[in-house]
């Protein structure tokens, strides 16, 4: 778990932002509730709290309890292969993922879909997303808390962001890019239909009446096909030679 | 000189053009076009032309369809379809044909007909009242001859549907100038019988009221032919039991005399009332102390020729047969002779020729001629030329006499018997059978290949053995193989000179592989066909007494050379896949609505899915073991999707449901067998597109009114991946739906919403890893993952596009080859034009530029500019000019060759072919001339030995200077 002192600071900036949204949340007119529930196990916990706007796609994240693993990974019967675990929609719909998508040292990523005539949700999956790699800045960082770590030391300060304008929004936009918990607010949409060719529109004239166009002129038979009597005609000179010998 | 050189330029204009149309078509392809099982009452020999002296067979059968086909090869010569709806019952049909005008009138639901007997065509039309049906059907000859040599009216009996309605006696027009008159009947109560029959001065109007307090009189209306006014009234006595088909009391649809008849079963008596007499007869049959079963009558249509008719007696044990002769004066009927009792089951028909009445008597092993004067045989014939399919006892038969001189006649016999068949035997000889049974197809399965190749097992051993042991079996196995080689080498020159067709159709028989299609029938039969045989039937064997009433095939699922036929009742019967002999029959417990197979071991294991929606491993295959992981997508009743994952047990892991009042109607997957040649897709720039290729992907449907939504899930997890909505969908409408490699495709008819057109649209999507060529997304670097593992949730780039095409579609489904190296067909039924279609996938590309031509690129990976609209190229259609009709689903199966799949295609008609998407690759084309090639390299060896001596003179000159 090395990275997880990091990560713990990125969810303490996530929890951040949720509180920031949360104040936000109050304008968003829908939201949604997400439970989980492990598969053999009756108890149905919450795990998290939506506010969206199904026409503009904002959404915030009000509330996030994910299933703490060490407590369920006790009772797992076979080490190697992780619990199922059912993320449910208040309308019953379920679908699956396990217990390691909610291990510390991945992302989540939670897609939503939603209906587009009332806006509510059909579809919630949760799935997991490998951290993006890290800066060297972190990297180094990392390295300095490893080696506090084995000396017994106190862990050294993280490195301060530097207060620059350029820094601050660079900042913010890997965050942004990678978020801890990723929603994807997707919305159903309407399915392909053919796209039909348009004529281009007829030229007019000033008192809008359609100029007509010039049509061309189809080639005669001759012209298209001068060549093929041109090949007979030199053939048929060429082979009349043969009889004057005889 | 000079002419003829330039002609022959010209000539050599022409000749690849004739080459170029040189096809397979008619050669590989077969259809059989069917009829169903003709009735015995609307099944007779009609001349359909005044002129000539050849007849057609026509018949309705109990599928609603009218034909007629040719007595000499039988082919079908044309058919219509009387009912909108396919029926399988479809007994209250009636047949009358004109007399010597060319016309067929039929009458079924509430509508008569009037047909062109010789091709087909629809003359008039006339529809009884609403809330009635056709009960009825009489010609009235006409007493003297219209200009427009019409010779008949024809008598319509209307039979109420509902207590509301009244039954309708009308006389329509055989011109087609509508009803002339109308008797309406009141007091008939439903439940009542009611039947019809006409002379030339009357018309007779049977009923008899259904209860215990009618008694045995039946109630005898006359009315006049010309106005239909009731000129009489009688009552007569009757039998219990109606003799004429479909318990009506008056018979002769076509005799000038016509009668009443019906049986007292018990007491051994006949009742027999001419009708225009107040009198019943009651005949007593012979004893011969037997209890009597069943009793039909038979009787000649022929207006010249006098009143008979025969009495098909059928016992406990034998079967006998009587004849009367009526004396139309006085209107009794008396016993003219006796036909002998046979323990054979027999089957009777009667024919006229001229004035001459003749019984024909058709039993297993043979057939007899009497005439109607005597119990004299006129002719006798034992049956030959008979395969295994048609021995059985006839079921009903019709004839036709043709008397060649003094005491030499021929018989034509058109035979039903109860396997479905439908022959035609002349002189006791068979001549054509109609596999009548394959229109009754309901569910299908591909048996397995007939067994594992020879020589692949001799290399299997080889492989298996130790060095030495495999080195001397090899040896021994080449000296075995060089043992027919002087038989080859003698045969060679004659395969080579004498190319037959029949050597061409076996050699490529040979080269594709044989397949076979195991059928269950509605009629509970189940069969199999050879596919690349022309559909030949192999065997055929009868389930019914192993069905309990109610019970369906639902699934035929073939594994190791077994075919285990699923019922709906829960029921398994268990068929040796190569004869068709029983093997076991288990009863069911509960009602199961479909049935799945998954990835099992040692064999691939059957789930049955019950009706509420709940998997569950069959009970039969207790040894297999189905794989840890399986995942099943069931829909419930309530039209909710569950996800199921089958290893141990069976427990439900995910749910979704459509959004409020809609339904999921319809699942696809991919196929079972649905190799992917290649990974990616390769661009005009050299870079790929790598293809999204999860065997776990499954397409939902789901309908809310008239909306329409498609849902692609992944069926491990259930997170929905992509989703697409269509509205305007018309109701009743099929949303056929198909699921292969990358994409999936599927085809709906709607209305546009400003306008009122109608179109049907095919749309088709393509699953990609990343829409960026070259790159794989997250899981690119990874060598396995799961569907739980980090990065696994990521959604594929979904390229849609939709085309309009020019006709509905009722059914999807997809070529199919041994590695999928060929490019893929999406093969459709187009319901009205009776034609299966493939369409190529280049066509149906989504990624075809729109309204832009495409870059050089985009050219060379061959794609086209967008067309909204798909036109169905006649090129396309795999049936050619055939008319295929009542397909329900089609079937594809790889061949032994990659580049050829094998279609077939079932519902009511049976149609099969070989499709090559991407040309035929690996076999040589029809254009290949063997006689050519060997010549060349004879003229070759001719043309070396001949140089030889002076190439040798030369080289020794060369040497000596």
């Amino acid at each position: 778990m090395v990275i997880s002192p990091f990560r713990s600071l990125l969810l303490l900036a996530a929890s951040a932002c949720v509180a920031v949204a949360g104040s936000d949340a109050g304008k968003l007119p829908n939201s949604v509730t997400l439970s989980y529930q492990l598969v053999g196990v009756p108890s149905i916990e919450p795990l998290a709290t939506f506010s969206y706007d199904p026409r503009s796609k904002k959404h915030a994240l009000s509330s996030w309890t994910p299933p703490s693993l060490d407590s369920e990974k006790s009772t797992t019967p076979e080490p190697t292969s992780s619990r199922l675990l059912r993320i449910l929609l208040p309308n019953g719909s379920a679908t699956v993922t396990t217990l390691d998508t909610f291990s510390a040292d991945v992302y989540q990523k939670i897609d939503l879909w939603v209906s587009p005539d009332d806006g509510s949700v059909f579809s919630a999956s949760v799935s997991s997303v490998s951290p993006p790699p890290l800066t060297p800045d972190e990297e180094r960082y990392q390295k300095k808390v490893a080696r506090a770590k084995a000396k017994g030391k106190p862990i050294p300060p993280p490195p301060p962001i530097p207060n620059t304008k350029k820094a601050r929004e660079e900042a913010a936009a890997r965050a942004a890019l990678h978020e801890p918990i990723k929603v994807n607010l997707l919305a159903a949409g309407p399915g392909p239909a053919p796209a039909l060719t348009t004529r281009k529109p007829p030229q007019v004239d000033t008192e809008g009446r359609e100029i007509a166009q010039e049509e061309q002129q189809e080639k005669s038979f001759f012209q298209k096909y001068w060549w093929v009597f041109v090949i007979v005609a030199v053939l048929s000179m060429g082979g009349g030679g043969g009889g004057g010998e005889k | 000189m000079r002419g003829y050189g330039v002609l022959s330029v010209l000539l050599s204009f022409l000749l690849p053009v004739i080459a170029i149309f040189a096809d397979d078509a008619f050669h590989i392809d077969y259809h059989h076009a069917l009829l169903g099982s003709p009735q015995a009452h609307a099944t007779f020999f009609h001349k359909p032309q005044p002129s000539t002296n050849a007849s057609l067979l026509y018949t309705i059968s109990d599928k609603a369809f009218l034909g007629a086909v040719n007595p000499r090869d039988g082919s079908l010569v044309w058919r219509q379809s009387l009912a909108d709806h396919p029926t399988n019952n479809a007994s209250t049909s009636f047949l009358v044909a004109g007399e010597r005008d060319g016309q067929i009138i039929s009458g079924y639901n509430r509508t008569v007909a009037c047909w062109d007997a010789l091709n087909g065509r629809l003359v008039w039309d006339y529809t009884v009242p609403e809330g009635t049906k056709v009960h009825g059907l009489q010609a009235i000859a006409l007493a003297e001859s219209s200009a427009n040599d019409i010779g008949q009216d024809i008598l319509v009996l209307a039979y109420p549907d509902h207590s509301n309605a009244h039954a309708i006696v009308s006389r329509v027009a055989g011109d087609g100038s509508g009803a002339r008159w109308h008797y309406e009947d009141s007091s008939l109560t439903l439940g009542s019988s009611a039947s019809i029959a006409a002379s030339t001065q009357h018309v007779y109007y049977v009923t008899k009221s259904h209860g215990l307090l009618a008694g045995s009189k039946a109630k005898v209306a006359t009315l006049d032919s010309a106005t239909g006014h009731e000129v009489g009234q009688a009552s007569v006595a009757i039998g219990l039991e109606a003799l004429a088909f479909d318990g009506q009391y008056s018979v002769a649809s076509c005799a000038q005399s016509p009668f009443m008849i019906s049986a007292d079963k018990s007491s051994r008596s006949v009742k027999f009332n001419l009708l225009g007499h107040t009198k019943a007869a009651t005949l007593t049959l012979d004893d011969k102390g037997e209890n009597i079963e069943e009793i039909t009558v038979h009787h000649a249509c022929d207006a010249a020729a006098p009143l008979r008719f025969l009495l098909h007696i059928k016992g406990k044990t034998c079967q006998w047969a009587e004849v009367y002769h009526v004396d139309v004066k006085s209107g009794e009927a008396t016993r003219a002779y006796l036909l002998p009792a046979t323990e054979e089951k027999s089957a009777f028909a009667a024919t006229s020729s001229g004035s001459t009445i003749y019984f024909i008597r058709s039993t297993e092993s043979e057939v007899v001629l009497y005439s109607s004067e005597s119990h004299g045989q006129l002719g006798r014939w034992t049956k030959t030329t008979f395969g295994t399919t048609s021995g059985s006892t006839p079921s009903h038969v019709v004839a036709e006499v043709i008397s060649k001189g003094q005491a030499s006649f021929a018989v034509r016999l058109a035979e039903t018997t109860p396997s479905g068949n439908w022959s035609l035997i002349r002189n006791g000889e068979l001549l054509w059978t109609r596999p009548e049974m394959l229109a009754y197809a309901s569910t299908a399965a591909w048996a397995e290949d007939a067994g594992p190749d020879a020589l692949a097992e001799e290399l299997d051993l080889e492989s298996t053995v130790n060095p030495l042991t495999a080195y001397t079996h090899r040896i021994k196995r080449h000296f075995a193989d060089l043992m027919s080689l002087p038989g080859h080498l003698q045969k060679l020159p004659e395969n080579i000179l004498k190319p037959s067709p029949e050597s061409d159709a076996t050699a490529r028989r040979s080269l594709v592989g044989t397949k076979t299609v195991i059928l269950g029938t509605v009629r509970r039969e189940l069969m199999a066909l050879d596919v690349t045989d022309g559909g030949a039937l192999k065997w055929q064997i009868n389930l019914a007494s192993h069905m309990s009433t109610g019970a369906e095939m639902e699934s035929i699922i073939i594994d190791g050379g077994k075919a285990h036929v699923y019922l709906s009742d829960g029921a398994l019967i268990v068929v040796n896949a190569s004869n068709g002999q029983l093997i076991e029959h288990r009863s069911g417990h509960a009602r199961i609505s479909k049935l799945v197979r998954i990835p099992g071991s040692p064999a691939p294991a059957i789930i049955t899915v019950e009706a509420d929606g709940t998997p569950r491993p069959a009970e039969d295959l207790a040894s297999v073991q189905p794989l840890e992981g399986s995942t099943v997508v069931t829909i419930s009743e309530d039209g909710k999707a569950f996800g199921w994952t089958i290893g141990q047990g069976v427990e439900k892991t995910w749910t979704l449901s459509p959004r409020d009042g809609s339904k999921f109607i319809n699942a696809v997957a991919r196929a079972e067998h649905d190799p992917v040649a290649s990974i990616g897709k390769v661009l005009g720039d050299r870079s790929v597109l790598y293809k999204y290729l999860s065997p776990n992907v499954a397409l939902l449907i789901a309908e809310y009114h008239s909306d329409l939504t498609v849902y692609l899930i992944d069926a491990v997890t259930g997170a929905v991946l992509d989703t697409a909505t269509h509205q305007g969908i018309l109701p009743g409408t099929d949303v056929p739906a198909v699921v292969s490699e990358n994409w999936f495709a599927y085809s709906f008819t709607s209305q546009d919403p400003a306008g009122e057109g109608i179109a049907t649209k095919l749309v088709i999507s393509e699953l990609y890893e990343s829409s960026i060529p070259n790159d794989r997304g997250p899981l690119g670097s990874r060598t396995n993952f799961s569907e739980f593992s980090v990065d696994a949730g990521v959604r594929p780039h979904v390229i849609s596009q939709a085309y309009a095409i020019a006709e509905p579609i009722s059914n999807l489904a997809v070529s199919q080859t041994a590695q999928g190296i060929t490019s893929r067909q999406v093969l459709a039924t187009l319901p009205n034009s009776n034609a299966v279609i493939g369409i190529p996938r280049e066509i149906l590309d989504a990624r075809r530029p729109v309204d832009r031509d495409p870059t050089a690129t985009e050219r060379e990976e061959g794609l086209m500019r967008y067309s909204p609209i798909i036109e169905l190229d006649p090129k396309f259609l795999l049936t050619h000019s055939r008319d295929v009709t009542g397909i329900r689903k089609i079937l594809a199966s790889p061949s032994l060759l990659e580049s050829t799949s094998v279609v077939f295609a079932f519902g009511h008609d049976v149609f099969g072919t070989q499709i090559a998407p991407s040309m035929a690759f690996d076999v040589l084309g029809k254009g290949f001339n063997k006689g050519q090639l060997v010549l060349t390299i004879v003229a070759l060896f001719a043309g070396v030995m001949a140089l030889r001596p002076l190439a040798q003179k030369k080289t020794v000159e060369a040497r000596w200077r």
